[in-house]
């Protein structure tokens, strides 16, 4: 019996684990872009709009792609096309060497106007941290099916590979991590909403209350 | 044991409640990042929360050993109990030591709430272990 219940624990725990382990599976799930109106390298809106968010990423972050599935459609139709409100990217790169190397392929994404499609297909392609999902090859490919995806994205892959072949854009990312870390951000996502900070992913209602507030604020002081 | 596995019911059921309420901020003390190990994907298995299926390890202990000590089995408790207790402890052991395996090489951050819990399923286990042997000894004839 106790040898049985052993067998039976192992099992358990052995399929708990095959349920719960790293792995560097590929989401191959087709890009669709996103329309994006108002992009400036890495700010998303009307450079005038009342409310400024301040978004503090890591695209190994798997609450951060959540943040830009489930939030960032509404977020964007009610605030950011209306000209309510600006988002600025910020790297926060916390998770690891991978974490560096998405945002470091996505700073050459933004060399060539792109960082809002590459941004969005990291998210869409991010797998298990540090397991080779954001190797250079994988981020590589990732860019080509972005483009692929957007015919109409003027587009030079070479110049992209190359660019993430140097590695010059690392001390971009090093840099803006380095300054969120001095600013009080240890976590993803992180925003500072008109400089009020919500750490973690809000609920819709939350964020709108925020957002809503500052717009107020704002409002009130011009 | 069922002291220690009442702390763990209330170390998973903190963690349970943090889960289904992202924006709570985790109070982790000075030690560690609860925050980046509770939002990754390890922090679930199949949709599950893990700190769920701890609490209902932890629920489970107590309801064993509870009737063992109180309950309709304190006078007799039936001779599967201690191989039960045991095998949940040692489940609930090597499973949280993968986790813990997972915040140190995978995900780069501890909870420390999370080691907590480890710490606590393991103290149940060595506990657990003596009753299981002498069970084990009576399964064979030996006593």
């Amino acid at each position: 019996m106790t040898v049985g219940a052993i067998g039976l624990a192992l099992v358990f725990v052995i399929g708990l684990i095959v349920l719960n382990r790293p792995g560097a599976s590929v989401d191959n799930t087709p890009f669709e872009p996103k329309t994006r109106a108002q992009v400036d390298a890495k700010t998303w809106g009307d450079p005038l709009a009342p409310v400024r968010i301040v978004m503090f990423e890591d695209f190994q972050c798997p609450v951060c792609r959540r943040f830009t599935e489930e939030l960032e459609p509404q977020l964007a139709s009610e605030f950011i096309e209306t000209g309510r409100a600006v988002v600025e990217f910020h790297h926060m790169a916390f998770l690891g060497a991978e974490s560096f190397a998405a945002g470091s392929a996505a700073e050459c994404a933004n060399e060539q106007g792109a960082f809002w499609p590459y941004h969005d297909i990291l998210f869409l392609r991010q797998g298990a941290e540090n397991s080779g999902v954001f190797s250079t090859k994988n981020l590589k490919t990732f860019a080509g099916q972005m483009a692929t995806a957007e015919p109409a994205l003027p587009w030079d892959q070479a110049a992209f590979e190359g660019c993430v072949d140097a590695g010059q854009t690392m001390a971009i990312v090093e840099q803006q991590t380095n300054e969120a870390s001095t600013a009080g951000v240890s976590s993803t996502p992180s925003f500072l909403i008109n400089g009020e900070a919500i750490v973690g992913l809000p609920t819709y209602d939350s964020l709108k209350a925020t957002i809503e507030r500052a717009e107020a604020a704002a409002g009130g002081a011009s | 044991m069922l002291v220690v596995s009442l702390v763990g019911v209330g170390i998973a059921a903190y963690l349970t409640k943090v889960g289904f309420d992202p924006e709570r901020a985790i109070a982790c003390g000075p030690l560690g990042d609860c925050h980046t190990v509770q939002s990754s994907q390890y922090a679930g298995v199949a949709g599950v929360p893990v700190a769920l299926l701890g609490l209902g390890m932890y629920v489970a202990l107590v309801g064993l050993l509870g009737a063992r000590r109180w309950g309709p089995w304190a006078v007799d408790p039936p001779p599967w109990l201690p191989a039960a207790v045991f095998a949940i402890a040692l489940a609930g052991t090597l499973y949280s030591a993968y986790l813990t395996y997972l915040e140190l090489w995978v995900i780069d951050a501890i909870c420390a709430w999370c080691v907590a819990s480890a710490v606590v399923i393991a103290t149940v286990f060595v506990l657990a272990l003596p009753d299981a042997r002498a069970a084990g000894r009576i399964e064979d004839g030996d006593v």
